[in-house]
């Protein structure tokens, strides 16, 4: 197949241009580098069968005849979707409209990278797919939330209205190499703090909980669901949960670092937990998460330990 | 550290390429050639570390490629010379000014930082030496073409110091004062590599108006030593800084000297100006930096003297005229 990849210089782009490229298929890498990284495809420059364009999905465009396209393009960390407010609404509205009008061109199945952030501040626990959600549509996160649940709301009307074969994948928190170091999240924090020797900060006691799915057991979700036949949303993730202390403590333990954790008050608006019910893609696809914390932590350790040293030296 | 240095196979620019790969860089080099040569950087091409694109700052998608790779970008790409801005006014205008908006615009998104190179012609009429950064810009009218080149230039600094102040983009621009040095080629009017070929040649060494203009001429390693520290350093953000050298020397004494250093047999001739450029050709009687504010912030002092450019740059024309076949028994062969 040729595969058009948005968002293919990113976090899970670039891994699902790897999956994709081990499977056999031709890639187009779409991303405009607002939040994406070259370094992150660095290792594919001499592939013959990726090719990269620097390309605002924004715009219309034609990448020419494809089989799938992958829609991943889009600002996802708080940090960034926050500082680019704007683009995040447009890449989630205009972007999604102009990849699945290449969809709809070439008769391509089209598959959109949804997030947990669809079920808002949720007011069920875990979430199920068939969960509405609690969104706040004028809150700042909203940028985010809504230009996901419209990139959702169209992917259906294509489906409905034009036929377009389409899949919908609700991501939830995902960490491993080549996550950025400041993407504001836990992870990426007490693994840049360990690893300088900072502190470990934890906000209030450390007793809220998350929960994290490693990178390759997420692409693993993915590619099962894009070769299923199932239309609505399927979350995949990582149910397990861990609370912030013990997630510190095991970041401490795989660094060797001689860090401290030091507490500090909790922000008002620290989200609420969310869990990912993934009995669907279990019953539907036969996929499960495999690939625990400390195990994911260590796999990412080199890759953390180089990107804080690039850090340092810059 | 990873440099894109846009306008790197000019004269400044493969200068600039050269030192960051002897400091142990990655250095990427786009260049359309216009008024850069592939001669300039023949040889760094069998560095591994140095990778260059022959294509034009406008190609936005290769562009953001390169900003996106690179920690520091050199936007030294500009239409440059005399000869050129009065020839070609709108590529002049329109490449200096929307060269520099895609650079600030691609290091715009992950806030990368950028020196401008700009020109002691900014100054432009400016009677009042040294020029300090913050003094007074006195352009002729927008009539006489020679002044688009220090407006567009004006523009570009405008742009840099807006990008700092509006989008936190961390710029530096450097006014580059009379550059000189090996490589640099006379084509686009430059004075002292035409002084030199003439005297080499045995050819009149042509002089416009009565030659007691006066200019600072810098060498190239001096001038890279300061834009090297300037764009390193972070209390230089949005600001600008001379480039030069302040030991002044007339055009006429500069003939004479370039005459007596190749022991040349030209005559040294005066050229109106009207003859030479344009009818009401304006030009400045002196031009001197006043480098303080560079010498403040990094402890910039240019170190090569007028001899040793000088001698330089005979060498390197000695070697091209020897190299094309036309020198004369200037050198008793």
């Amino acid at each position: 197949m040729r595969v058009l990849v948005t968002g293919g210089a990113g976090f899970l782009g670039s891994h699902l241009c790897d999956a994709l490229l081990a499977d056999g298929h031709s890639i187009v890498c779409a991303d405009n580098l607002l939040t994406g990284n070259l370094e992150n495809i660095g290792h594919l420059r001499n592939e013959p069968r990726f090719e990269f364009r620097e390309q605002d999905v924004c715009s219309p465009f034609d990448c020419g005849k494809v089989d799938y396209v992958f829609h991943f393009a889009s600002p996802a960390s708080p940090v960034d979707y926050l500082e680019h407010a704007i683009e995040t609404l447009q890449v989630g509205s205009l972007g999604t409209m102009n990849c699945l009008d290449v969809a709809k061109k070439y008769s391509a199945r089209f598959f959109l990278a949804s997030t947990s952030e669809c079920y808002g501040d949720p007011l069920e626990h875990p979430q199920k797919e068939t969960y509405w959600g609690h969104v706040n549509p004028i809150g700042p996160r909203s940028v985010y939330d809504e230009s996901k649940r419209f990139a959702e709301a169209l992917t259906m009307a294509y489906h409905r209205y034009h036929e377009v074969d389409t899949r919908i994948v609700r991501i939830f928190n995902t960490y491993g190499p080549r996550l950025q170091l400041n993407d504001g999240r836990v992870i990426s924090n007490f693994m840049k703090q360990a690893l300088l020797g900072e502190d470990l900060t934890v906000y209030g006691d450390g007793s809220q909980t998350r929960s994290f799915c490693y990178v390759s057991d997420e692409i693993a979700g993915i590619l099962a669901l894009a070769n299923s036949e199932e239309h609505g949303p399927v979350n995949i993730g990582n149910p397990n949960e861990f609370t912030i202390l013990e997630c510190a403590k095991v970041v401490l333990d795989i660094t060797g670092s001689s860090s401290r954790i030091r507490f500090e008050p909790l922000p008002q608006d620290d989200p609420r937990q969310r869990r990912p019910d993934i009995s669907k893609a279990k019953a539907l696809l036969g996929w499960e998460p495999r690939i625990q914390l400390r195990d994911g932590l260590q796999r990412s350790l080199e890759y953390f330990r180089s990107a804080v040293a690039k850090a340092v030296k810059a | 550290m990873k440099v894109l240095i846009t306008g790197g196979a000019g004269f400044i620019g493969s200068h600039l390429a050269e030192r960051h790969l002897a400091m142990g860089d990655e250095v990427y080099v786009i260049d359309d050639l216009s008024t850069g040569s592939v001669a300039n950087i023949q040889h760094l091409k069998v560095h591994p570390e140095f990778l260059y694109h022959i294509d034009s700052v406008n190609n936005v998608h290769l562009m953001a490629e390169l900003v996106d790779l690179c920690d520091v970008i050199y936007h030294m790409a500009a239409a440059v010379g005399v000869r050129l801005i009065l020839d070609s006014p709108v590529r002049t205008i329109e490449t200096n000014i929307r060269g520099t908006e895609i650079v600030l615009s691609l290091a715009e998104v992950k806030r990368k930082r950028v020196l401008i190179a700009s020109s002691s012609e900014v100054y432009g009429k400016q009677e009042q030496v040294p020029f300090r950064e913050d003094d007074d810009l006195v352009l002729g009218a927008t009539s006489k073409a020679r002044w688009s080149y220090a407006c567009s230039k004006a523009i570009d600094e405008f742009l840099a110091i807006a990008y700092w102040k509006e989008k936190n983009v961390p710029t530096v621009i450097a006014r580059l004062f009379n550059t000189v040095g090996p490589r640099q080629t006379g084509r686009y009017g430059m004075v002292i590599p035409n002084f030199v070929v003439q005297a080499l040649t045995d050819a009149d060494i042509r002089v416009f108006g009565d030659g007691t203009q006066s200019r600072c001429f810098t060498h190239v390693n001096d001038a890279v030593d300061a834009l090297v520290a300037v764009a390193a350093h972070p209390d230089a953000n949005g600001q600008v800084f001379n480039v030069g050298s302040d030991h002044e020397i007339t055009i006429l004494e500069l003939a004479t000297k370039i005459k007596e250093m190749t022991g040349s047999k030209s005559r040294i001739v005066l050229v109106p100006y009207s003859t030479a450029y344009e009818e009401g050709f304006e030009d400045m009687m002196r031009r001197v930096p006043d480098v303080s504010k560079l010498n403040r912030l990094t402890g910039y002092r240019a170190r090569v003297s007028l001899e040793d450019s000088l001698n330089s740059i005979i060498e390197d024309q000695r070697a091209r005229l020897r190299e094309r076949g036309t020198l004369k028994a200037v050198t008793g062969n």
